[in-house]
């Protein structure tokens, strides 16, 4: 008895997280609002670090992600396919930070997310939805999450729009191997003299990892979608965003190309890559379209301008230009407003060679 | 008239009383509590039995009496019976053998024919009666009548019989001098216990107490190593014996903190309630290198190869001593006695001067202990019972669950790291002609903490174990069949909310294992002893880590033939073990020389093999694990193609225990490992190219494999350890440790410092007069660094390299007796974590702090 009784009695435990740090979790709910298959694929909500933004404001890589199968879907209506389709998803093992959500529904089954191949199979294709958690319904950007472990963030719903209905914009620079001096600055007064051009061309593929469809396809063509951007939300498209280009009347545009930097001009990978957004020709954009309209494009003519900049460690911006643009060899990114991407040299270069190219600053 | 005595021995004699009397007598004028006096009693036996061949027989019997109360073997009484016998005090001798009969030995017939005899003397030596007037006599001569002619026919008879069965008495004693025979407690335990039937004795009366017999009574006895009982001088490998007295002053609460004072074996708490325990290296997390056997049935768990030792049924009052065997011993025990065996022995249902007991013992960090131990005899019938329950608090918890919102746990006791209750039976049977049979029945119920296998953390199992052992024997044939089954949940203890991959499954692994030995003795003197056995193990597991439900039957026959020749011991053995998913039988040889160097000295020279065969799990895992990324998993794998892990090793042992005073042990060895079985890497060929797996609804990184490792393993070492006797009421014990480790891969070579290169145990043992006994003891290990795997970010294994620092853990025990068979203690293990902070045992380990209790034994 008298064990028992002291039995009852447990003394407080000490706290020793060494083996499980804190982290945040993170669930709810991913809802298709705008139709799609009846039967919705595979879910996927992916975390991105906020200052790394994910397609199409920038070429983060996800930090972090979640699935769903696509059996977790349920319905509002009575039957499998009627109302607005949802699935629950949680998140754990988050860290400290500022994050963004998006969700991505694989309706063809094509996503694949490892390294290896990610570049090409870890994006969303034709047919597939894709969303982003945003704090009101009036957003249409995705919303900062500051997240303090330990914490537990519940009830984040993703909303998820309508399937997309053009492909990945795949690419080809028609045998050309870009070479670009940053020495040479734009000169107003020979505009023609004076900029470094490039002109891409879309393509499809054709690879046991990923299909995509050509650019003459009725259905799903692999294509650029040009636009004015708008992404202040008032209805006036952006300047580019450098001050003497905007001075010069250049607009902001869709799709969002970047070169990044792969390697130093002795051929070593380089740990912090210097990055520079190409100037896309207005080519085709009339004064009078609309913003956020974007059309469809089988080329894209780009315009190199001679201003990098790389993020340091400590988070600061160092801008590059001139004789200190880094010499090296880059990769050309292309991001549609949709957030579908495309990157070369890829994955693919070994079997489709005209996928290896890349752009030399030298 | 005669005198009161004589009136007492015709009319009024009550043998009891008169043993109860003598039994007071001894304990009165001896020392009280004394807490590990084996040592001491043996060499007060040894003085009365110089003492009593140099015809002294006072202080003979006065040194007998001071060994039993030291020590009160049963065996004791019946020399000192005998010895007062030779003195002529046939009253005192009477009495000794009443009180030895009182510990129902099996030899009661006999005894009672002794006590007969002695009757008969102490009448004759009576006045002779008054013959009445009238009668016609002759000078000097008393006619008998035919009542009194027909009780002579009779002590006649008596005594004829009591010859006879002497001489049947000399002829086992010499048999037990060079083994033993089986007894109900286990193949392992025969002769370790060496009654007064194994007492070589000459004619009561007549001849001399024949001390080359009686003086094994206090002699050190081990049976694991050959399967017989014997002189660890003889053992044909290192043996380590912890007795009841050793895990009484010790104060510990589990067999690990025994264990940790061997020399050699190394123990790492994980949690409150897991201790991982190893020999000679390659300790880890539910470590699976010894085989541990209770009374001979191995407890070794077939699901993960590993020993739950807070999950055994048995409390620590019915053990009666632990055997540690250091090195390979496969060549008797088969798969898995790989680096050792524990061999835990509880004391023997209805043993002679077993009593029972209750013990209560309240401790800090939220530890209890409850148990009791009942033992007794009805004649051939000897029981035992026992219950216990136990509490341990957690060392830490890794997450505070009531403000950290995104974890969640199943266990409802946060608290507690091991909970259990136990219940365990036996009854033994004497029948005819020594033969036997006993029934063992036990159960363990309750939830443990541990630390799981590769990138998993804190588990627990909330289990049920039962087993059923049946041992029976007769002549030289023992047969022994045994049934363990173990049930129950495991799970990790913490998860998060939402994980993609839980682990919580369930589990039932049932084996049924059966022995059949015949031990034969032959030659002159009986100097060869020839072991032969058939084994066969049927097991099976249901577990949701596996990918189907296996069932493997084993089989294995071995032989081991000793022989003594002039002053040399040689023990050859071999073992070979068929295992369903190996080509080919294992064979496990072992061969050993033990060289006797003049009295109570001998060098072993042994060289052996072992092998661990895969665990279910390592051959049937299919087991999807959570990586550092929800939407990727990896699956852990077994592999039905694993070779066995293989040790070989030699080594070479000096022994001393010629001195009452001193007695010390110092080993040399080396051995090589192969194949040892080990998680590998993520293997991404073929996975990273899939979409979803819909059964995980998330992507599958690739598999990890259980696979044979390629480097080999090389180690050498050493171990010494001396205990000093010397000084009344004092035990010194101090014993050191190195060891070695290499690892070789295509000729490069580096060092291991997962084992701790040294190992250092020092115990001080004192046993005041007043009653009052104190233990103080010292474990330091060396430190060590350990490879910690996880998954990185892509779920890929990453393995760490983490020092872990070195340790010292103090131990203390005060005790004292107010009363005769009540104890009061005191205990502090690791009092030293509150000088230096508590420290982890193994990386990912709970800093372990100190722990004090206060304990309160009675028997009865």
């Amino acid at each position: 008895m008298l064990l028992l009784t002291l039995a009852c009695y447990t003394p407080p435990v000490a706290l020793d997280t060494g083996s499980y740090p804190e982290q945040v979790v993170l669930s709810g709910d991913v809802v298709l609002a705008q139709g799609g298959p009846d039967q919705p694929g595979n879910g996927h909500v992916l975390l991105y670090d906020a200052t790394d933004p994910p397609p199409p404001n920038g070429t983060g890589s996800p930090v972090n992600f979640a699935t769903f199968g696509a059996s977790s879907w349920t319905w509002a209506g009575p039957d499998t396919g009627h109302g607005a389709a949802s699935a629950e998803w949680a998140m754990t093992a988050i860290s400290e930070g500022s994050y963004l959500l998006t969700a991505l529904i694989d309706n063809d089954g094509d996503f694949k997310p490892f390294p290896a191949n990610s570049d090409v199979t870890g994006g969303a294709t034709c047919g597939d939805q894709v969303g982003a958690y945003v704090a009101s319904a009036a957003s249409s950007t995705p919303s900062v999450l500051t997240l303090t472990p330990p914490e537990r963030v519940d009830g984040l719903t993703l909303l998820v729009g309508a399937p997309l209905e053009t492909e990945r914009p795949a690419f080809t620079t028609d045998g050309v191997s870009p070479v670009f001096d940053p020495t040479i600055s734009p000169d107003p007064s020979d505009l023609e003299g004076s900029l470094q051009t490039l002109t891409l061309r879309s393509t499809g593929i054709d690879h046991d990892l990923l299909q995509l469809n050509s650019p003459q396809a009725a259905w799903c063509p692999t294509t650029f979608t040009l636009g004015l951007k708008d992404l202040d939300g008032d209805g006036a498209a952006d300047p580019y965003p450098d001050a003497q280009l905007a001075a010069l009347g250049a607009l902001d545009m869709w799709p969002l190309v970047l070169l990044v930097q792969i390697s130093d001009a002795s051929g070593e990978p380089v740990e912090t890559p210097a990055l520079t957004q190409m100037l896309v020709s207005p080519f085709g954009v009339a004064d009078e379209t609309p913003v956020n309209t974007p059309f469809a494009s089988d080329t894209l003519s780009l315009m190199f301008l001679p201003q990098a900049q790389r993020t340091l460690a400590d988070g600061t911006v160092e801008v590059l230009a001139g004789d200190a643009f880094p010499r090296g060899s880059y990769q050309l990114v292309v991001i549609n407003q949709s957030g579908q991407l495309w990157a070369m040299p890829n994955s693919l270069a070994a079997e489709i060679p005209s996928q290896g190219t890349t752009v030399v600053v030298q | 008239m005669g005198d009161p005595g004589d009136v007492r021995m015709k009319h009024g004699f009550q043998p009891k009383a008169g043993g109860l009397l003598l039994l007071l007598a001894i304990a009165l004028a001896s020392p009280v509590a004394l807490a590990d006096p084996k040592d001491e009693a043996r060499r007060h036996f040894n003085a009365g039995l110089e003492l009593i061949a140099a015809g002294d027989y006072d202080n003979g019997i006065a040194e007998f009496e001071a060994a039993y109360a030291l020590v009160p073997h049963p065996a004791v009484l019946y020399n000192i019976g005998r010895a007062h016998a030779d003195a002529g005090n046939y009253q005192a001798a009477i009495d000794a053998f009443e009180a030895y009969l009182a510990t129902e030995p099996i030899d009661r017939s006999e005894v009672e024919g002794y006590i007969r005899v002695l009757r008969d003397r102490m009448a004759a030596q009576q006045p002779a009666p008054e013959l009445p007037s009238g009668q016609p006599q002759s000078a000097g001569t008393v006619s008998a009548t035919p009542d009194e002619i027909a009780e002579l026919r009779a002590h006649a008879e008596a005594l004829a019989a009591l010859a006879e069965s002497l001489a049947e008495k000399e002829e086992r004693a010499a048999a037990q001098a060079s083994g033993s025979t089986p007894s109900p407690s286990g193949d392992t335990q025969a002769g370790s216990d060496p009654g007064p039937n194994e007492v070589g004795l000459g004619e009561l009366g007549l001849g001399e107490l024949d001390g080359a017999l009686v003086e094994d009574l206090y002699s050190r006895q081990v049976v694991t190593a050959s399967r017989f009982g014997q002189d660890p001088l003889e053992a044909p490998a290192a043996v380590t014996l912890i007795d009841r007295e050793d895990i009484v002053a010790s104060g510990a609460t589990t067999i690990p903190e025994l264990l940790a004072t061997v020399p050699g074996v190394d123990v790492m708490q994980l949690t409150a309630g897991q201790a991982d325990v190893s020999a000679r290296g390659f300790n880890r997390r539910l470590s699976n290198k010894l085989l541990i056997l209770i009374d001979g049935r191995s407890v070794y768990l077939d699901s993960v190869g590993t020993t739950l030792w807070n999950a055994l049924p048995i409390t620590m009052d019915e053990i009666e001593r632990i055997e540690v065997i250091r090195g390979p011993g496969s060549a008797i025990y088969g798969a898995n006695a790989f680096a050792g065996v524990v061999n835990i022995i509880t004391i023997t249902p209805g043993a002679a001067g077993e009593q029972s007991s209750v013990r209560l013992t309240a401790g800090t960090k939220g530890s209890y202990q409850g148990s009791t131990v009942l033992t007794g005899r009805s004649g051939d019938l000897g029981y035992r019972a026992s219950a216990g329950y136990t509490t341990l608090g957690r060392w830490a918890q890794e997450i505070d669950l009531e403000n950290d919102p995104a974890w969640t746990s199943s266990v409802d006791d946060q608290t507690r790291s091991l909970e259990m209750m136990t219940a365990n039976g036996q009854l033994d049977w004497r029948l005819s002609d020594g033969a036997f049979a006993s029934v063992n029945a036990g159960i363990a119920d309750g939830l443990v903490e541990l630390y799981s296998l590769g990138a998993l953390r804190d588990f627990y199992f909330d289990q049920r174990s039962t087993h059923v052992r049946v041992d029976a024997g007769t002549g030289p044939l023992y047969a022994r069949v045994f049934m363990n089954r173990q049930t129950g949940v495991t799970s990790n203890w913490y998860e998060a909310v939402g994980q993609s991959a839980p682990l919580s499954t369930t589990l039932d692994n049932t084996s049924v294992d059966s022995t059949l030995t015949g031990d034969f003795a032959f030659g002159a003197r009986e100097q060869h002893k020839l072991l032969v056995g058939v084994n066969y193990r049927y097991k099976t597991l249901a577990w949701g880590f596996l990918d189907t439900t296996p069932t493997e039957h084993h089989l294995g026959g071995y032989a081991q033939l000793q022989s003594r020749v002039d002053r040399f011991v040689f023990n050859g053995a071999v073992r070979v073990d068929r295992h369903p998913l190996l080509d080919a039988p294992v064979a496990s040889p072992r061969l050993a020389m033990n060289m006797a160097l003049g009295e109570g000295r001998a060098l072993r020279v042994s060289a052996g093999s072992a092998f661990r065969t895969p665990t279910f799990i390592e051959s049937y895992a299919n087991l999807t694990l959570p990586t550092g990324v929800e939407g990727i998993h990896a699956v852990t794998v077994g592999d039905l193609q694993l070779e066995p892990e293989r040790i070989a090793s030699v080594e070479i042992g000096l022994m001393d225990e010629h001195s009452d005073w001193w007695r010390g042990e110092a080993v040399a060895f080396a051995y090589q490992v192969d194949n040892l079985i080990d998680l590998s890497g993520v293997d991404s060929v073929g996975f990273t190219d899939q979409g979803m797996d819909p059964a995980s609804g998330a992507y599958i990184a690739g598999q990890a494999s259980f696979t044979n490792e390629d480097p080999v393993y090389r180690a050498a070492g050493g171990e010494l350890a001396v205990d000093y006797f010397g000084l009344p009421g004092l035990d010194l014990r101090a014993n050191y440790a190195l060891l070695l480790v290499q690892q070789s891969l295509d000729g490069q070579t580096q060092s291991v410092r997962a084992a701790p290169r040294h190992k250092l145990n020092g115990e001080v043992v004192y046993r005041s007069p007043l009653g009052v006994d104190a233990t103080l003891g010292a474990q330091w290990v060396d430190k060590q660094v350990w490879g910690i795997r996880s998954f990185d970010e892509s779920g890929q294994v990453v393995i760490t390299d983490t020092d872990l620092s070195g340790r010292l853990i103090g131990t203390a025990r005060l005790a004292w007796d107010p009363v005769p068979d009540l104890t009061l203690s005191v205990a502090a293990w690791n009092w030293t974590a509150d000088l230096s902070g508590p420290t982890r045992q193994h990386p990912l380990g709970q800093p372990v702090g100190s722990r004090y209790t206060a304990s309160m034994a009675y028997r009865f």
